[in-house]
């Protein structure tokens, strides 16, 4: 009876902890997204109450079945990968080349005196500047496409690299030297560890300029499979829809970014240097 | 931001008041010609009292952007524009009258070996811009040779490429042929980075298609039918000195480049690109219903076109 008893009580407390878990998990899921869902709620209304111009405006229904048919019937995906794999490799080139010219700047008098001024510079030029440079040089392919993305990432990463070396206590270096910590030592065990943080702001900076500079060469290199592409076909053909729902894809995949890769990275990276923040 | 944009979207859509001024569309090119001339004198007097402000576009979807979005009241524009214009947005546009038909040459690179529409499976060919009038105009001349473009499952790579990189595309080898508007064409040629296909130019020329026609919005010709009319009359001397006079299209193009690149083409390249044009107010419907149907099969029609969207009308 006792027993019968005690397991029904724990089988109500699991329903309990499960119905506060759901209920948990159901107020998570409307702090994270009232604000999306708001949007649809009045993007749904305007466009329902035609007050706007479906050209204009269509519906976040005609949205998602565009985006629905361009997933079957023009293999979005194989243009959404192209584009991922772009962006990818434009933006590691780009944060490679950064961080090495931004630690050279940042420890080197002469170089910082000569370079980081025309970097600085170069920042106030849209990277899309050089895009019939770099079809001339790459040719009309994705090629130039990579090397546009490369260079878009290259710019921030660099100033925030030479930021970030700037920002090192003093006090820290001298006492790695008193300790005889000198040249490739001293970079590798204080002076990189000491940017890291900064360095993940870069990388988040990088990565969305990486994402401007691309979609603007995809949009004129266009004979490449991806988004860029179907953006511009869109823009064409006049199909509002289907700009809406390349747009939406982006946001989707910029959201995901966000949460699954740098918004971790960064929580690691401030819990692992006891940073405040990291909520 | 996404709700400001909704918002401003609803905004942008009141409106209503008497216009100050009709504003018409026009593109840099050969094949825009009557409308270059038109603006240098046919336009002078203004339109039924009203003056004329001419704007430049860069291309057809962004000159019809514009008419839809209430920042034109009219505009010459391709054929390929304006039915996707209509299957999109179907009543928004008026087709007033025809401007000039011909106006496209179909060019390959030396050595490629294409003479005929059969030889371009498995090719890469350069057309504008998607939906644009080149775009349809090559989607039917594969669909006659049984042919179809890659992203209707056929062999064929239509490759969008704009008309300022066309040079640079041949010259690197990146596509094999182009369908290119006048007077890139002759230009490449002239170059010697391509030669003209003659037997797809002939096909071209008996269909008659249009380079240019002249439309208006809707909302703009119900509410001013004075001014679209004398648009349309001085549209039409325009078009009429433009088809006697092809030096003078020749000039006001060149003009019209200088004013805005600081360079001038080859006038005997410009004349050459203008024998395969003809200044007319005729309106082929069976050119334009082909248009259609090539929008149609290439899936850029967002909905049907009605036949009567086809017929010119100035009243």
């Amino acid at each position: 009876m006792s027993t019968a008893a005690g397991g029904a009580g724990a089988a109500g407390g699991r329903a309990v902890r499960a119905s506060r878990g759901a209920r948990a998990a159901a107020i998570g899921f409307l702090r994270r997204s009232w604000f999306v869902l708001l949007i649809l709620l009045v993007w749904w209304l305007v466009t329902a109450a035609g007050w706007v111009d479906p050209y204009k405006l269509p519906s976040p229904g005609d949205v998602l079945g565009t985006l629905g048919t361009l997933l079957t019937e023009r293999a979005l995906l194989v243009d959404l990968g192209a584009t991922l794999l772009r962006l990818v490799e434009g933006w590691a080139i780009g944060v490679v080349a950064g961080v090495l010219l931004g630690i050279l700047t940042g420890g080197s008098r002469v170089l910082e005196d000569g370079i980081r001024p025309v970097i600085a510079g170069l920042q106030a030029v849209p990277t899309i500047a050089f895009l019939p440079l770099a079809i001339l040089w790459f040719g009309f392919n994705g090629t130039a496409v990579l090397a546009i993305t490369a260079f878009g990432t290259f710019k921030p990463m660099a100033l925030a690299t030479y930021g970030a070396m700037h920002q090192i206590s003093p006090t820290l270096l001298m006492a790695g030297r008193a300790l005889g910590a000198r040249g490739l030592f001293l970079q590798r065990t204080l002076v990189f560890p000491a940017i890291v943080p900064s360095l993940v702001t870069g990388l988040k900076m990088g990565w969305s300029f990486a994402w401007r500079a691309l979609m603007a060469a995809e949009i004129v290199v266009t004979g490449a499979a991806g988004l860029g592409g179907v953006l511009e076909l869109g823009r064409e053909i006049g199909a509002i829809d289907v700009v809406m729902a390349v747009i939406l894809v982006i946001l989707v995949v910029g959201i995901a970014t966000e949460q699954l890769v740098f918004a971790r990275l960064e929580r690691w990276v401030n819990r692992r240097w006891g940073l405040v923040g990291a909520r | 931001m996404a709700a400001v944009a909704v918002l401003a979207t609803a905004v942008a859509g009141c409106g209503g008041e008497a216009p100050d001024a009709v504003r018409v569309g026009l593109m840099p090119t050969i094949t825009h010609g009557p409308a270059l001339i038109a603006l240098e004198d046919e336009f002078t007097p203004g339109l039924a009292g009203l003056p004329v402000d001419e704007q430049v576009f860069a291309s057809g979807p962004e000159e019809v952007s514009a008419l839809l979005s209430g920042s034109l009241d009219a505009a010459y524009i391709g054929p390929g524009p304006y039915v996707l214009a209509e299957g999109r947005a179907p009543g928004r546009l008026r087709l007033l009258a025809g401007v000039v038909n011909g106006g496209q040459a179909f060019v390959a690179r030396p050595g490629t070996g294409i003479v005929d529409a059969r030889d371009l499976a498995g090719r890469r060919v350069a057309v504008p811009a998607h939906g644009n009038t080149q775009d349809l105009t090559l989607r039917l001349l594969l669909d006659r040779a049984g042919l179809r473009a890659s992203d209707q499952g056929g062999d064929v790579e239509v490759v969008p490429v704009k008309n300022a990189a066309l040079v640079e595309a041949f010259r690197q080898g990146v596509v094999d042929a182009a369908l290119a508007p006048a007077p890139f064409g002759e230009l490449l040629t002239a170059r010697g980075l391509a030669a003209p296909v003659p037997a797809m130019d002939r096909t071209i020329a008996e269909w008659e298609i249009p380079a240019t026609v002249l439309v208006a919005t809707e909302e703009f010709a119900r509410a001013n039918p004075a001014a679209t009319l004398a648009l349309v009359r001085a549209s039409a001397r325009a078009v009429a000195r433009a088809d006697a006079a092809p030096r003078a299209v020749a000039r006001a193009f060149n003009d019209l480049l200088d004013e805005s690149t600081g360079t001038r083409l080859d006038g005997g390249v410009l004349l050459k690109a203008l024998d395969g044009t003809h200044a007319s107010t005729a309106v082929a419907r069976g050119a334009m219903a082909r248009m259609v149907r090539a929008a149609e099969g290439a899936g850029y029609a967002g909905g049907p076109v009605a036949p009567a969207a086809l017929v010119p009308r100035a009243g």
